[in-house]
């Protein structure tokens, strides 16, 4: 298998701040990558660089072996990289479902085949709101899967998902977890934030650990888990036995 | 569902009827009101297909509606060419410029773009009111330019009444609710309102910002000029106080955000609600107390906002499915429809 993204000697400074130091790592086609790491550590920032929200200080980031580090954030999409925002941010005044579309307008110009394919994605994700009602109103983990379904909308190679889990309740945590997994079956790369160890850990193939800005530990779950350096940053004791 | 499809072909047809019947019993006092209320519909409508789909808020646009107005005036008095000709190249003029305009304040942000169009609007009104050429045009400066009156002129877009001005605006304002309509339940609009909604998250589903505000202005632009046109051929006048001042731009807006901005049909229901509680109020008691009407005014204006902070546009919407729902149980035919959707 091949890489999908690959991140060369990323480096971002904010001002005085240094959230990124010097971050290398790739992510292999049609795998589930997990970025955990203590709050600050630089997870977001990561994304916002692989997103081309803004570029890094220094360092190149590839991905399908282009270099995007100067591309604009609105090729991304059509190149098939899509991504959710930690804190949801859904096109209030619109229904749950005119917000899918805006998604799957990006591949289809006519409305009722982008209508018929936001259906879909609302179907496959389990949305549960009514689908004409404004998204404004919906619950935090109908709001975490719209975001989920308008990225998804776009058609993904590769898909980030910034802690779509935060908020809801273990139930809600594992019909997500089947959700991403049924997502990278259909052939979807995944690189996921998350703050939920236990939820990481049997989802993903391979872990990156941040801490303040650096790679601290890459890896499977297992060699994650029972890193020294790993526990005494972030995991603490009970993981170690995992 | 075929009794709905009946019943909105109907009151569709009803309301289209008294648009066109409205004007035919009253004075021309009132019909002056009627086309006016016309005018203002049309322009907010423009002005709603950048600033209401997309949110940012344009104090300004009198400005273009001038510079279609003027273009289309200018080729008419040094060139005879008929204004019905003359708007489309106002129109289309006014587009590019328009885009160019759009192309550097579209990277402003909240109140900044606002500023720079309030600032457009004072820059383009001192520099014609201090200038009598443009380009070696004659643009008469401050004084305006005077339309000919020859009489009853079809071709050269005038008119002896008021009549034919008011079914002239009206199919003006019947196309750009049309158009802004299409717009709506096109991608570029569901791409606009993503757009105002939240740049960010649409940025991140491939939309690019700038082309597709560029591509609304442009448009908004195009439909705005029209109403330049037709004020200047209407009043047989334009002047740059008239057409590029702070009160033409300011009233375009109100409008549209009284009446709900955004909405397609908003911009209708608030000019039909301010232009003729203006003219009446300053009818009424413009004589008794200095200033009484225009206070008046403002108070409406201020329970509008503060009550209706989205405009009028979801009640007025409410009562007309209350009354038409009303009015059709009245109606033989309902019960024909529903009787045949039993059988």
């Amino acid at each position: 298998m091949s890489a999908i993204i690959q991140m060369e000697h990323i480096t971002k400074q904010f001002g005085g701040l240094k959230a990124v130091n010097d971050f290398c790592g790739d992510v292999e086609e049609h795998s589930i990558v997990g970025l955990i790491g203590p709050n600050g550590a630089g997870k977001t920032t990561l994304f916002n660089m692989m997103a081309c929200t803004f570029p890094p200080t220094s360092g190149k980031v590839r991905y399908c072996g282009r270099d995007i580090t100067r591309a604009r954030t609105s090729d991304m999409a059509g190149m098939g990289l899509a991504r959710t925002f930690q804190v949801t941010k859904p096109f209030g005044s619109m229904s749950v479902l005119d917000n899918i579309m805006v998604g799957t307008f990006l591949r289809t110009k006519d409305r009722k085949a982008a209508r018929q394919k936001a259906e879909d994605i609302y179907r496959f994700l389990g949305i549960s709101c009514d689908p004409d009602k404004a998204s404004c109103n919906s619950t935090t983990v109908d709001r975490k899967k719209l975001e989920v379904a308008r990225a998804l909308a776009t058609e993904p190679k590769l898909l980030l998902l910034d802690e779509v889990m935060a908020g809801c309740n273990p139930q809600e945590k594992l019909e997500l977890v089947q959700v991403i997994r049924k997502i990278r079956d259909s052939g979807v790369t995944i690189i996921i934030i998350e703050h939920d160890i236990k939820t990481i850990m049997t989802l993903c193939e391979k872990i990156f650990l941040l801490h303040r800005g650096e790679k601290l530990v890459e890896g499977t779950p297992e060699e994650v888990a029972n890193d020294k350096r790993a526990i005494s940053a972030y995991l603490g004791e009970e993981f170690s036995n995992a | 569902m075929k009794e709905n499809l009946l019943k909105g072909r109907l009151f569709a047809f009803l309301d289209l009827a008294l648009l066109l019947v409205i004007p035919l019993p009253m004075g021309s006092y009132e019909q002056d009101i009627l086309i006016m209320v016309l005018f203002y519909a049309f322009a907010s409508t423009a002005w709603n297909i950048i600033c209401g789909f997309v949110g940012t808020l344009s104090l300004g646009h009198a400005v273009y509606l001038g510079i279609g107005g003027y273009i289309s005036t200018l080729l008419l008095l040094n060139l005879q060419l008929s204004p019905w000709v003359g708007m489309f190249v106002g129109a289309a003029i006014t587009s590019v410029i328009g885009i160019l305009i759009g192309f550097p304040c579209f990277r402003l942000k909240g109140p900044y773009f606002t500023l720079a169009s309030i600032a457009l609007g004072n820059i383009v009104l001192i520099w014609v009111q201090n200038n009598e050429y443009l380009f070696g045009i004659d643009i008469k400066g401050a004084m305006g330019l005077l339309l000919p009156q020859t009489g009853n002129q079809a071709v050269a877009f005038e008119f002896a009444g008021k009549l034919p001005y008011y079914y002239i605006m009206l199919v003006f304002l019947l196309v750009v609710i049309l158009v802004s309509r299409l717009i709506s339940r096109s991608r570029l609009g569901y791409y606009l309102v993503a757009i105002r909604s939240d740049p960010d998250a649409a940025e991140s589903l491939g939309i690019p910002l700038v082309r597709y505000k560029l591509i609304a202005m442009a448009i908004s632009t195009f439909f705005i000029s029209f109403a330049g046109t037709f004020y200047a051929q209407y009043y047989r006048y334009i002047g740059p106080d008239r057409v590029f001042g702070n009160d033409l731009s300011v009233q375009i807006a109100l409008i549209a955000l009284i009446g709900g901005q955004g909405t397609i049909l908003g911009p209708l229901f608030g000019a039909i609600l301010l232009v003729p509680l203006s003219s009446f109020l300053s009818e009424y008691f413009g004589g008794t107390l200095p200033g009484l009407h225009l206070f008046i005014y403002g108070v409406v204006m201020m329970l509008v906002v503060f009550y209706m902070p989205n405009g009028i546009h979801d009640y007025v919407m409410r009562f007309f499915r209350w009354a038409e729902g009303a009015l059709w149980k009245r109606l033989p035919v309902s019960k024909a429809a529903s009787g045949k959707a039993e059988s």
